[in-house]
């Protein structure tokens, strides 16, 4: 055994892993975001199978709009189940999704929500982030690029087409 | 030089984020100018390839957002790029990337001024050849040329790339942005600069980004014309050999079944795994028997879940559609 900075100078690595030290900021744990309540926009929405019994769904996705965790994104999916269709439906409708043939589009807008978050670990210790309840404020028109090209929305939908 | 390649993608945050069409000449030089509009404290990319309008059909929201997924038509670059991390150890990226740009400097009629080369701000280089050297023109292959000639002048350097950056759906990180976990800048380098300067004084260099000047568009060069002819003869017999094969296809390619069972080295990972999954859904291997086949060995690969996840879905859905 030997001192780190003395395997790092003879491997010549030792200014490289220390400028990357220096400058890395360390990762967060699998990205859990804390229990709380978030400001977050609902930015995408998508149809998904469960992986182990392929149960068909709708997951929308979260990103943190507001404070120290603006960027962070969690995830809320929503089961096409008997037991789970009327949280299904009832999330679904804060969107405005009245038909399910509405879910075969890309949401028309972005959802800013209230959301309050929670942790939940499940039997191997894995932790993971869950949307208890979220409330819609505001829906925003999104916005095209900044170095949008002219005329950039002809093939996109209507922008008046909303869910 | 060409102008009917006006269009590309940009996407501002994390690469996994919404790709929005834009102007792409203009989107590239607001990086370069490191203009406000372009937002460089923030990670930043731009697509690999310009396109015509047919990439307007991919348009799925009223704000630009695009899927560029499955996207086969025209496109095109201004630049060959390469890119060059050598297993994350800065100074043998730094050799490699002298070793290239050394290499091309003595083959191709360029002058070094005509090059754009850039730290990436993590663990490697990109470094960008005019295509105008080429004279490569617009067309459906022109990722698959400009990998094979990016291929054949790293092999004669002897210079590993990571080649993801060929693929249509894969951005190239936008100069002077953000890294988001180093928060380094992707910063321009003079020639001079990288073949002098020490390759931990090139780390700290990038602490900040630094506004630079496009260069100048060079003529053809005659030896790169034959390079990129060569590269496309090579192109097209691919092509033709994977046509043939697919005809009543029934077994699994080679290719996939070597995913399976080795898993694949840094910089093809996401391709191969892409690509695998495509085979899979072609035979009408449903979704979760190919995510259990494949899981495994993306992991080992040292893939994270997520991106596992995707290209997987990724690949399910092209073969499928296909």
């Amino acid at each position: 055994m030997g001192k780190l900075s003395n395997i790092l100078r003879q491997q010549g690595t030792l200014d490289t892993i220390k400028s990357a030290w220096d400058t890395t900021a360390a990762a967060a744990d699998n990205d859990v975001l804390p229990k709380g309540e978030y400001v977050a926009d609902i930015v995408a929405g998508e149809a998904i199978e469960s992986r182990t019994k392929g149960t068909p769904g709708y997951r929308l996705t979260f990103e943190v709009a507001e404070g120290e965790h603006t960027g962070g994104r969690f995830w809320h999916e929503c089961w096409f189940t008997e037991a789970a269709m009327s949280r299904t439906k009832r999330d679904l409708s804060k969107l405005g999704v009245t038909d399910l043939e509405q879910l075969e589009r890309p949401l028309p807008a972005v959802f800013r929500c209230n959301v309050k978050l929670a942790i939940r670990r499940d039997d191997d210790g894995n932790e993971g982030n869950r949307v208890r309840k979220f409330e819609v404020v505001e829906v925003i028109k999104p916005e095209p690029d900044a170095f949008a090209p002219d005329g950039d929305s002809e093939s996109a939908p209507e922008s008046g087409e909303t869910f | 030089m060409t102008n009917a390649m006006p269009l590309g993608y940009r996407i501002v945050g994390p690469c996994s984020r919404e790709r929005r069409l834009v102007d792409y000449d203009r989107a590239f030089a607001a990086y370069a100018d490191c203009d406000d509009l372009a937002q460089i404290d923030r990670e930043g990319f731009l697509s690999p390839f310009q396109y015509d309008n047919a990439i307007r059909s991919r348009v799925v929201r009223p704000d630009g957002t695009l899927d560029v997924r499955g996207f086969t038509g025209t496109h095109w670059s201004r630049y060959l790029w390469a890119d060059i991390d050598d297993d994350g150890n800065i100074d043998r990226a730094t050799a490699s990337a002298r070793r290239l740009v050394a290499w091309v400097l003595e083959r191709y009629q360029v002058d070094e001024s005509e090059l754009l080369v850039f730290f990436s701000g993590s663990k490697g280089f990109h470094v960008g050849l005019p295509t105008s050297l080429f004279a490569a023109k617009p067309s459906d292959v022109f990722g698959r040329v400009a990998r094979q000639v990016a291929e054949d002048i790293a092999t004669k350097a002897a210079v590993r790339l990571d080649t993801a950056i060929y693929h249509i759906v894969q951005p190239l990180r936008a100069p002077n942005s953000r890294h988001g976990k180093t928060g380094r800048h992707k910063r321009f380098l003079t020639v001079d600069e990288l073949m002098q300067v020490r390759p931990a004084a090139i780390v700290e260099r990038s602490a900040e980004p630094l506004a630079f000047d496009l260069p100048e568009t060079p003529a053809a060069d005659e030896r790169a014309v034959a390079d990129w002819q060569s590269a496309c003869e090579q192109t097209n017999r691919k092509t033709e050999a994977v046509r043939s094969r697919d005809t009543d296809r029934t077994e699994l390619n080679l290719a996939t079944l070597e995913f399976i069972r080795d898993g694949a080295d840094e910089g093809d990972r996401h391709r191969l795994l892409y690509s695998a999954a495509a085979n899979l859904a072609e035979l009408g291997c449903p979704p979760r028997l190919a995510h259990a086949l494949l899981t495994e060995s993306a992991l080992d690969s040292g893939l994270p879940p997520a991106d596992v996840r995707r290209a997987i879905d990724n690949g399910l859905s092209k073969g499928v559609t296909e």
